[in-house]
């Protein structure tokens, strides 16, 4: 019987997209144990998988090859170990392929902790025990992306497999990293994450990512590729005195005053995005967390390019003229709050009476955590976030 | 807005940098109270501060204060930037490790107990590890690898089988905070707590969130209770 559970997301492609064909695109490492290299049914399986990887403009090799630049995915067949080794020792490796693997529990907590790479298992439901520990790895893996297909092992899974490697690497999105200068000295450390088809004359809107007082661009590192995937490009920010923006010193000696022109920061990055020929520079928006929430309203309210401002779990009480522009309601809001967390779900929900713009939002958790944790909690969050960036920063 | 005071540097605190086994340059700051630097002879304890990865060495200072409360009970500290993050960014940044070279964290944990233990002249299990979310897992495995580590801390531990085995063979003194809305470290911290010695705690909050921001919660939100600092400097204090 063949059962398969997989490919929600990834288009399956009849023909083979036009820009796919010039050269070699990315690269598979092969890693396969010693019994499973033998196996007839491998050997028929890599001779589709290669034709069709060379559709795309992929190559095959092993892992001895030297790696250059270009984009790397990995396919492990038999034991797993080395390819689950492989990819989780490479932060380049962006994905995984597992074909029949009979895996460990070291080698399933790896994947547990293995969050650049997603990781596509194929396990036959003929192999019994193949499947259970297939299927513990694939429920193992933290990467969005993962995906499991459990069907009969033949030549029929080898298009499926160079298409999710395709989609996987080309996932549509383009990430550069950047700095960003103030009118202060301060050079302002950031990942500027861009719908692939801005870059083909449409203009995405965009929104600046600010982190926590404790924390760095780096809890953004989910959110930021699916507002990008919504067609929202993302600015995924170090303020000043955070993370790798630090020129001029630390966040934590600063005093009120140098804590209250974190909000210029926005103005600079707004200033930076509008020079992008890819962005549109009237539709920006600012996503805030904890005290970088409470920056992120001071720099965006009152700043006419911006039109949607989402704050999560912030202690921010809103100034006179603030509230006047959202009761304007030029300014979509989305308020995030955790419940137990009194004085700032309390600020929040004021902050959120006062707009009357039609998108605004409330969502409000049980949980008292703070910030970023909430996406740990809550898988559903920054994709529900992504979707109101999107819905109000739309044309 | 409530805006966070400034960090004061302490008369105590001294920066320092120090080398991982693989010879990862590591950067850190000392905090040694009055007994330890006049060398008098006084019985010193000492503690490993070992933020996650999403923060740095300043996570237990800002705000919190750590480093001061430990040094109230006698408590020697030592904070510091794990490899990648923080001063200790280069060659490569953390987002740039790979899932293995993270987990060498453990590494630097174990360099940074070293130090702490030449400088306060540490001979016996009088170390203390404290680490918080994603990295008690390399915390807790250098902690079981080294006998003179005599209690291990936990705020909202992620942990794996292999790291909860270790403990296990280790059965160190435990105490582990944790929030109960996060299930996962409610889970791990509990098996934790279940691997360690009859001298391990558990204590189980509610609506505080995740790691040393627990600490910050739980002023904000419950004045009236305990300062978890305190209850840890006591805890440690009474354990070491």
């Amino acid at each position: 019987m063949r059962n398969r559970i997989i490919f929600s997301s990834v288009p399956e492609h009849d023909e083979v997209p036009s820009d796919r064909v010039s050269g070699d695109r990315w690269v598979i490492v092969e890693l396969v144990s010693g019994e499973a290299s033998r196996d007839p049914k491998w050997a028929g399986f890599r001779s589709a998988l290669r034709d069709e990887i060379e559709r795309y403009g992929g190559s095959i090799v092993d892992s001895d090859a030297a790696i250059d630049l270009r984009p790397v995915a990995v396919v492990g067949c038999g034991a797993g170990e080395d390819a689950v080794g492989f990819a989780a020792g490479s932060p380049g490796v962006s994905a995984l392929v597992l074909v029949r693997c009979d895996l460990t529990q070291d080698s399933i907590e790896l994947i547990s902790e293995c969050s650049h790479a997603a990781v596509y298992t194929l396990a036959d439901p003929a192999d019994r025990t193949i499947l259970a520990a297939s299927l513990d790895g694939h429920l193992a893996s933290p990467h969005d992306s993962s995906d499991i297909e459990v069907a009969a092992f033949d030549t029929s899974l080898a298009p499926m497999v160079a298409a999710w490697v395709d989609h996987r690497i080309s996932s549509g999105i383009h990430v550069e990293e950047v700095t960003i200068p103030t009118p202060d000295g301060w050079g302002l450390g950031a990942d500027l994450i861009v719908p692939a088809n801005a870059h083909a004359g449409a203009v995405a809107p965009a929104v600046v990512l600010m982190h926590s007082g404790r924390s760095d661009r780096a809890v953004f590192d989910r959110l930021a590729p699916l507002l990008a995937q919504r067609g929202v490009a993302a600015l995924a920010l170090d303020w000043r005195g955070r993370g790798e923006s630090t020129n001029l010193g630390r966040f934590v000696d600063f005093t009120s005053e140098q804590q209250a022109a974190v909000a210029g920061d926005v103005t600079a990055s707004y200033d930076y995005l509008s020079s992008r020929s890819e962005i549109d520079g009237t539709r920006l928006g600012v996503l805030g967390i904890a005290h970088g929430a409470g920056y992120g309203a001071n720099g965006a309210l009152g700043d006419k390019r911006t039109k949607a401002l989402a704050m999560m779990t912030a202690y921010h009480l809103l100034e006179k003229g603030q509230e006047e522009v959202l009761q304007t309601g030029d300014v979509a809001v989305l308020c995030v709050a955790c419940t137990p967390n009194k004085m700032s779900s309390g600020a929040l929900r004021e902050i959120y009476s006062k707009s009357t713009n039609p998108s605004s939002r409330m969502m409000e958790f049980s949980e008292g955590v703070l910030g970023y944790q909430l996406f740990d909690l809550h898988a559903h969050l920054e994709p529900a976030i992504a979707d109101w960036f999107a819905e109000a920063l739309g044309p | 807005m409530s805006d966070l005071a400034p960090i004061v540097p302490n008369k105590d605190d001294e920066v320092v940098t120090f080398e991982a086994t693989d010879g990862w340059q590591l950067s850190g700051v000392l905090r040694l109270p009055l007994p330890a630097r006049l060398d008098t002879g006084a019985r010193v304890m000492g503690a490993v501060l070992v933020p996650g990865s999403h923060h740095e060495q300043d996570t237990f200072v800002y705000g919190l204060g750590v480093p001061d409360v430990l040094a109230e009970h006698g408590i020697a500290s030592i904070r510091f930037d794990i490899r990648g993050r923080g001063e200790s960014r280069s060659p490569r940044s953390w987002r740039q490790l790979s899932t293995l070279e993270r987990r060498r964290v453990a590494d630097d944990v174990a360099a940074a107990a070293d130090l702490l233990r030449t400088r306060v002249g540490i001979t016996d299990a009088s170390v203390a590890v404290i680490s918080e979310q994603d990295t008690a897992r390399s915390a807790a495995l250098a902690a079981a690898g080294d006998p003179l580590v005599g209690a291990l801390v936990m705020l909202s531990p992620r942990l794996d089988r292999s790291t909860l085995e270790a403990l296990a063979a280790r059965r160190l003194p435990t105490y582990v905070m944790v929030s109960k809305e996060d299930r996962r470290s409610l889970h791990d911290g509990t098996h934790a707590y279940l691997a360690g010695d009859e001298r391990s705690e558990l204590d189980v909050f509610s609506g505080l969130g995740f790691g040393a921001t627990m600490f910050m919660s739980r002023s904000f939100e419950q004045p009236d209770e305990a300062p978890l600092q305190v209850m840890l400097a006591e805890w440690v204090q009474r354990t070491l």
